[in-house]
């Protein structure tokens, strides 16, 4: 029986046929390899921000007609107060500037406001009518600036719930002079809440 | 690069590096703040009333006039005293009216003679004045409205 050999290419087929077999072969018996698994979900957390929340007499900006005053003459005062209150979650601590418009100029520098961290205190409710606050002064007494300037604070931390009152007292000095009849004056102030750093 | 040149380029750059990853972690202590405007507050001065000065006859004295007004009493009761306008004459005290006699303009020369009233606000110096003109009749000898 005579033996028959494969021409020089087909030998070099086979290799590769022998490869490409065995790589068949492999891939068919590969496994999965998958694992089972399980999860819970946990929900229910809620983180929630929290609140700084300034008030004056219960609201954000406030009216105070209660200040106000016609008929004012030489020696005569007023004085009110105002109460602020944390109304948030977070303490603060508070700062009051103020300013103050006129019809003028002479008039401002005749009323000399005193601010305090107290409550008011009538004396007299007929000429010449009179005033006071209680407290600490610390602003005055003085003109109101024309430009806004620190009259109050910073107070002491307020925590959420609590409440300050701060007094004002305007005291219209007995040596006005004549021109000062029939003039107006008109003080802003503005009361600013920072939080307390923790 | 040198050897010494060499540590400082990778020592400059490890600084760098080390800020870099420092930066982003920094706190910005940023702090929350409300304000809340105070306003509507007006304070107005109030105003001595001037007097309205009536001329009339001086009762029992035809020759002499009387000006006369209504005392203030806001916001409490006004002290007042007259003078004549142009006169060396100091102010007199007055009460609601004031007596213009011929002998009291003796000095004055002229037809007319300026009467001012002044009330004043006790204690301060506020005060309040009107004018009033009179006439001064013929030779000097009468005085009239």
């Amino acid at each position: 029986m005579s033996r028959h050999r494969l021409p020089p290419r087909a030998r070099a087929r086979v290799p590769v046929a022998v490869a490409l077999l065995g790589a068949l072969g492999l891939l068919g018996g590969l496994g999965s390899y998958a694992y089972w698994n399980d999860e819970v979900v946990v929900a229910g957390s809620t983180i929630t921000s929290g609140t700084l929340d300034l008030k004056v007499e219960g609201v954000d900006s406030y009216t105070w007609s209660a200040l106000s005053t016609t008929g004012l003459a030489p020696g005569e005062s007023v004085a009110k107060s105002l109460t602020f209150s944390n109304a948030g979650s977070t303490p603060f601590t508070v700062s009051i500037t103020s300013s103050v418009s006129t019809s003028l100029e002479a008039f401002r520098t005749a009323v000399l406001a005193t601010v305090t961290d107290g409550t008011a205190t009538t004396g007299s409710a007929t000429y010449p009518r009179s005033a006071s606050c209680s407290g600490v002064a610390t602003y005055g007494p003085a003109a109101l600036p024309l430009a806004s300037t620190a009259v109050l604070g910073p107070t002491t931390a307020i925590q959420p719930g609590e409440s300050r009152t701060f007094c004002v007292r305007l005291l219209f000095s007995v040596a006005a002079g004549n021109t000062t009849q029939s003039k107006t004056l008109s003080p802003t102030f503005t009361v600013t809440a920072t939080q307390v750093s923790p | 690069m040198s050897g010494p040149a060499t540590r400082r380029a990778v020592a400059a750059a490890l600084v760098l590096l080390v800020l870099l990853l420092v930066a982003p972690g920094r706190t910005t202590h940023a702090t929350w703040t409300d304000a809340a405007v105070v306003t509507g507050t007006t304070v107005v001065a109030g105003a001595l009333e001037k007097p309205t000065l009536s001329c009339g006859p001086m009762p029992g004295n035809s020759s002499a006039v009387r000006l006369s007004w209504t005392p203030s009493t806001s916001p409490a009761p006004l002290v007042y005293e007259a003078s004549i306008v142009d006169s060396s004459g100091s102010a007199q005290p007055v009460t609601s009216y004031v007596d213009v006699t011929p002998g009291l303009l003796i000095s004055v020369l002229g037809h007319t003679v300026t009467v001012r009233v002044t009330g004043t606000l006790p204690g301060t110096a506020w005060s309040v004045s009107s004018d009033r003109v009179v006439n001064i009749g013929l030779l000097g000898l009468s005085v009239y409205c």
